[in-house]
């Protein structure tokens, strides 16, 4: 049985001021799960591949990444055998329809748009949290 | 070389010697001669077989030449028959001519060319007779031409007691009939041989002359044959010897004569009648071909076997010289890429199951161009039951890449302010996130004016947000447009009108009515108006009215408000991207509303205009109904 | 509001397990309506139309997720799927592998409720392609945690896809 807090929050995002956001929230929501960070897919994809990422871990992704987009990294994932089963929640600026389908066709366990700052992704690290507290997680990969 | 049929009687082995070899000098014919050398013999020979024409000797033993000609006459009387004669007699011919023989020719004066064009002129006589028809009742205006005013009185009473229907007028000279015949010509002239002071064959040349198709009866008092047959070869119709004359031969005579120039003329009348017709008919097939040659495009018919049975020049013009004269008649499917040619049947056999059929294909031409056409192809019967297919085909090729064009660099614009928008306000987030730490965790330290910058930074970054928000709504409007569907307009202007803040200030009369329109694009018009007369009003409290007109093709949708209303100088730039008529200060709006509306209603091919209007905003918006409706219904499921 | 909400699809053999996740629905104000399949089949006839369910269903062959339902009354493919893994005949699984393998359903999220506790069972079905597996619990207030969970999350913060999206925007 794992504990869901020592699950590793991988958080695949070029943007520091949302890299900052989530940090700062995960504090306020009082999550302690350990953050890693990738700033493009391909360096993403890389670590993953290279088990850089300590298992367990739940993939937080941003759709627009420099060198390998969000979606052609989720691609790779689902391909890869030995990641195929990762959990994987897309955290984006865009809503637009198109990426939403395709990602839940790629079996994202859940897609957010970081509307503002403010309160609003602050709920999302709550319920987050709360669901993770919920779900299972595969214990290895 | 043409062949004759002819049957010739005759007992004279040289005689039939003479007539056999006249005939095979002549060249471009060839006679098959039947020989009978009794009258017996030619009687059931001619009874026996059809024959184009009779050449008869005249002197048999134990039959006369008239008793024969008479039995020759009865047994085939289609048949035109020639008299040889052996004597100089005249008189005997000039009778056999009257009583119907084609013609006679004396033995001893025949040569070749003479009894070929005779036995010629016999049977195109002949054939004009057959073609009349005994006549029915009818009235004779009859001018005689006599100076004997015993053998008028004789005439006309004679005939006046047979039939009715006699008109007579009378004149006593050649001057005076042809002055009557150019003022009112009759229907028979009959006319004494021996007028006063003029020749009888003169005065007939010149009635003749006058009115070639006039049926003229000759009367003489002496039994001149030679006059008779004379006057019978320039055109006269009969001829009769005073002093054998009976009313009932002359009335025979009139009427035969009669009719048959009447049936000859109707004949010619019909001929005449018939080549207008035909001169008609080619010149409206001329112009019909003339038509479908400058008809903009291509035509085309074919058969149920899929053969072209006509095609415009501009069709034909598709194939190379070579193959111009394998068209008509082919299905010159051979000439296209098999893969057209299967499109085409395919195609065709469509049209053939449902009566018509549509299509744009890129097709590469047997003369090497490639085009695109739009095709039309219907089906159609003719009187007799046979189908075809009647194909019209336009060239396409610039409008279709005109449209891919455009549609592409539609796209690109799509694409383009989707990108703009979202790269755009990722860097904006950052900067309102970081904006708002400040606030969070330095707010104590910040002198009160950096706090008021910071509110202004706030308030210009969320006006940046949302311009950037309303433009990719405004890009993305196409791909979430829908299908049209039924929808209740009062509960969905209801379920709109809840969605704008301060909604409950104003309410909205909308009629109950159901609407067949896309859901979704006309929740974003409804929206989009509610929301700029709600911030736009003058007082912060009003009323709504919308109202919806069946109009020709459409929904007549009429929006009204109670608002200020847009002044008229501003009418042709309020429905302008981020078109703001009052300070972005003092009312929040990115200036995309009207500008999304305009958008959707032109996507569904509607138009929406800004009325004048004293007091408030009234729009019409007109949207057509939609095409594709019978179909989403048809299809139950899906859309 | 008129619009309806989307449909929640659970698949579980056993009434009780129905009844109680319903109740627990009812409570935390889920209102979306529910259709209840007991058997892999059945559910697969539910999300195909087949079955009894032709003619009824708007199946997800029959038009785009993103189309809104037609006003026909048919029934539009389910906005989510909470699946029992163990049923009779067809099981959880190989229902879950069709749906992640059909072109349109496989963007609907798929909740997997188990009962198991096996790692295996978690990995395979992450593998299959689920989006959450949630331990089925074992009390009514425990289950009433993880129903308010779902609900939080995946109608409060989650976007899904369309036919989710339009109905439960402005629920």
């Amino acid at each position: 049985m794992v504990f869901n807090d020592q699950v590793t929050v991988f958080v695949v995002e070029d943007d520091d001021v949302d890299f900052m956001t989530i940090k700062r929230s995960f504090a306020k929501t009082r999550i302690t799960n350990p953050l890693v960070r990738a700033t493009n897919g391909q360096q993403a994809l890389t670590m993953l591949q290279n088990k850089a990422v300590a298992y367990p871990f739940v993939i937080l992704l941003d759709l627009k990444l420099p060198k390998l987009s969000g979606l052609e990294l989720l691609s790779s994932i689902r391909a890869d055998a030995g990641l195929a089963d990762a959990v994987v929640f897309i955290l984006t600026t865009s809503s637009d329809e198109r990426d939403i389908i395709r990602s839940y066709q790629h079996n994202v366990a859940g897609y957010f748009v970081k509307e503002q700052a403010g309160s609003h992704f602050l709920d999302i690290c709550q319920v987050l949290n709360g669901y993770w507290q919920t779900v299972h997680f595969a214990a290895q990969g | 070389m043409r062949a004759r049929r002819l049957l010739l009687i005759d007992d004279n082995p040289d005689d039939i010697m003479l007539v056999t070899r006249a005939l095979r000098k002549q060249s471009g014919w060839q006679y098959e001669i039947d020989l009978a050398y009794t009258s017996e013999e030619g009687i059931r020979a001619a009874a026996a077989k059809r024959y184009d024409c009779i050449l008869t000797d005249y002197n048999f033993p134990g039959i006369s030449g008239m008793e024969l000609y008479i039995r020759l006459a009865s047994c085939c009387p289609a048949t035109p028959i020639i008299v040889l004669t052996g004597q100089v007699d005249q008189a005997i011919a000039a009778r056999l001519i009257k009583q119907g023989a084609q013609d006679y020719i004396n033995k001893g004066a025949m040569s070749s060319e003479k009894l070929h064009q005779l036995i010629c002129d016999a049977i195109a006589g002949k054939n004009n007779d057959v073609n009349s028809a005994a006549p029915g009742k009818e009235e004779y205006d009859v001018l005689v031409v006599d100076d004997n005013e015993d053998d008028v009185e004789f005439y006309i009473r004679g005939l006046s007691k047979l039939d009715p229907g006699y008109r007579f007028s009378h004149v006593n000279s050649g001057q005076a009939a042809l002055k009557v015949i150019d003022m009112r010509p009759p229907d028979c002239v009959l006319l004494d041989y021996c007028l006063p002071g003029a020749n009888g064959l003169d005065v007939l040349n010149r009635i003749l002359m006058l009115r070639p198709h006039l049926p003229v009866i000759i009367l003489t008092g002496q039994g001149s044959e030679t006059i008779a047959v004379e006057s019978i070869k320039r055109g006269a119709e009969n001829y009769m010897v005073k002093a054998q004359f009976s009313p009932e031969l002359l009335h025979r005579n009139i009427r035969e004569a009669v009719s048959l120039k009447r049936l000859e003329n109707a004949l010619a009348a019909k001929e005449h009648e018939l080549e207008t017709k035909n001169r008609e008919l080619n010149k409206t097939n001329a112009f019909l071909d003339m038509v479908l040659d400058i008809m903009p495009g291509y035509f085309f018919v074919k058969d149920e076997n899929f053969k072209l049975l006509r095609a415009n020049a501009q069709f034909i013009a598709l194939y190379p010289d070579k193959s111009k004269d394998k068209i008509i008649g082919y299905t010159t499917v051979e000439d296209y890429t098999e893969e057209d040619a299967r499109a085409f049947l395919e195609n065709d056999c469509l049209a053939f199951k449902h009566g018509k059929h549509e299509t744009n294909e890129t097709i590469l031409f047997p003369n090497g161009e490639q085009r695109t056409l739009f095709t039309q192809k219907k089906r159609f019967t003719d009187e007799d039951g046979q189908h075809f297919l009647m194909g019209i085909a336009s060239d396409v090729t610039e409008r279709e890449a005109l449209i891919s064009q455009l549609q592409k660099s539609n796209a690109d614009l799509e694409e383009f302010a989707y990108i703009a928008s979202h790269d755009l306000k990722s860097p904006l987030n950052g900067i309102r996130k970081l904006v708002s730490w400040i606030h969070d965790d330095y707010r104590e330290q910040l002198p009160a004016e950096v706090q008021e910058y910071f509110s202004l930074i706030n308030s210009r970054a969320e006006r940046m947000a949302r311009l950037l928000e309303d433009l990719l709504e405004y890009s993305r409007i196409g791909s979430r447009l829908t299908a049209p569907e039924t929808i209740q307009l009062h509960d969905m202007v209801a379920d709109e009108h809840q969605i704008n803040d301060g909604h409950a200030n104003f309410t909205v009369h909308v009629p109950q009515v159901e609407v067949v329109m896309p859901r979704i694009g006309l929740q974003i018009v409804l929206v989009n108006l509610l929301s700029n007369t709600i911030k736009h009003h003058d007082t912060g409290k009003g009323h709504i009215r919308l109202l919806l007109n069946q109009a020709p093709g459409g929904y007549q949708l009429e929006y009204k408000d109670d608002g200020p209303g847009i002044a008229a100088q501003y009418h042709h730039k309020v429905f302008n991207m981020f078109q703001t008529l009052r300070p972005r200060d003092e009312v929040e709006g990115s200036g995309m509303g009207l500008a999304v509306v305009k958008k959707v209603v032109e996507h569904y091919q509607g138009h929406i205009c800004l009325n004048n209007c004293a007091d408030g905003v009234h729009f019409s918006i007109f949207w057509p109904y939609s095409t594709t409706e019978g179909a989403a219904r048809e299809n139950g499921n899906g859309i | 509001m008129s619009k309806p909400l989307g449909v929640i699809l659970l698949v579980d053999d056993n009434p009780d397990d129905y009844e109680a996740t319903y109740r627990s629905m009812q409570k935390n104000q889920l209102n979306n309506p529910v259709q209840w399949c007991q058997s892999g089949h059945d559910a697969k006839d539910y999300l195909l139309g087949e079955g009894k369910y032709a003619r009824l269903v708007a199946t997800a062959d029959g038009g785009s997720l993103a189309a809104p339902q037609p006003a026909t009354g048919l029934i539009p493919p389910p906005t989510l799927i909470l699946l029992d893994l163990n049923l009779p005949g067809m099981d959880g699984r190989a229902l879950l592998r069709l749906i992640k393998q059909h072109d349109r359903l496989r963007s609907i999220p798929v909740i997997v409720l188990s009962t198991s506790n096996d790692a295996r069972d978690v990995q395979e079905c992450y593998a299959l392609g689920a989006s959450t597996f949630i331990h089925k619990p074992v009390n009514f207030e425990a289950l009433n945690t993880a129903i308010r969970a779902m609900k939080a999350y995946w109608f409060g913060v989650a976007l899904l896809p369309a036919t989710a999206e339009v109905h439960n925007a402005r629920a």
